[in-house]
């Protein structure tokens, strides 16, 4: 710091009468303010280290929070594998495994209804081939 | 060992702030005028010195780099809130009577309210060398480490500028 009468004599050199004014502050603060200041200062450097540190693991919202988080992975992990579906010892994207799907049941109906058509056919062309004669006969 | 350490770190800052806080509260409030304003800024400004302690290096005096901190972050807010309205010199010189009021019977408190607010209109570089000289009763060489000004250059702006606050405050009636 520089000597204060330096300092008013450079100032009473160059402006006598600027010199001559009071500095007293004429701003005034709250009663006790600076304390709380410091109070409020210190939690928020200070004391908020050691509580953020000491709290964090330790309050229920993290823990609840946590056991969400594993809860979510579990359903991701679920979901994830749901993707990899099987046909045919084949591993399928969900869209694969779609078509697939509706092709062996199209197969299915059309096998079914192909032998039946086809033992139907067979049945009749027997029955066109035998002579309704003997039919008749064995009857 | 290092809870130790922390606690006698909690300690210094603990007597750091009981030793500045006024001082910079003062310095910041003068500059921004407003207590609301004054009182947060304080406050960002310790917990910006309680964050970046480890970077002092000691190349400076301790209170010059904490009066950087809050000159910096006082003129930062005040530019981010376009409340610093310099006065170009012209305009400065001319402000008329009708502008203040110079009674031959005001007190010095408001005297010294229309000089707070003659500072506030002074360009920057003069409206901190006048806080840090007059108010603050700083060293020309502490104020340039603060300032990042030369010696000459903040001797001629204090110059300038008690000239304009004299002119403001006694002659232009």
């Amino acid at each position: 710091m520089s000597n204060p009468k330096d300092i008013h004599n450079e100032l009473k050199q160059i402006s006598p009468r600027l010199a001559e004014i009071d500095k007293k502050e004429n701003y005034d603060v709250p009663e006790g303010y600076f304390d709380q200041l410091s109070e409020e200062i210190l939690r928020k450097t200070v004391k908020s280290n050691r509580i953020h540190y000491n709290s964090f693991f330790s309050s229920n919202r993290v823990k609840a929070f946590a056991a969400a988080a594993c809860l979510g992975l579990i359903i991701l992990a679920g979901l994830r594998l749901s993707h990899h579906k099987v046909f045919n010892n084949k591993e399928l994207t969900p869209e694969a495994f779609a078509l697939e799907y509706i092709d062996s049941e199209v197969m299915v109906d059309f096998l079914l209804t192909h032998q039946q058509s086809e033992t139907d056919n067979t049945e009749n062309q027997i029955l066109d081939e035998i002579d309704e004669n003997i039919i008749l006969e064995e009857l | 060992m290092l809870f130790r350490d922390k606690n006698r770190r909690s300690y210094a800052f603990t007597q750091l702030l009981k030793k500045y806080r006024e001082k910079v509260y003062w310095l910041i409030r003068r500059m921004v005028q407003n207590h609301e304003d004054a009182n947060d800024l304080t406050q960002e400004v310790f917990i910006k010195i309680w964050r970046k302690i480890d970077d002092f290096r000691g190349e400076s005096k301790l209170f010059t780099w904490i009066y950087r901190i809050s000159v910096n972050m006082a003129i930062s807010f005040l530019n981010k809130s376009n409340t610093n309205q310099y006065l170009p010199d012209a305009v400065f010189e001319n402000i008329t009577s009708s502008q203040v009021d110079h009674s031959p019977q005001e007190d010095g408190g408001e005297i010294l309210k229309k000089l707070h607010k003659c500072v506030r209109n002074l360009p920057e570089k003069q409206q901190l060398v006048f806080q840090l000289r007059y108010f603050e009763e700083l060293s020309y060489e502490e104020i340039a480490e603060i300032t990042n000004t030369s010696v000459g250059a903040l001797k001629a702006n204090y110059h300038h500028a008690v000239k304009k606050i004299e002119h403001y405050l006694f002659i232009s009636d």
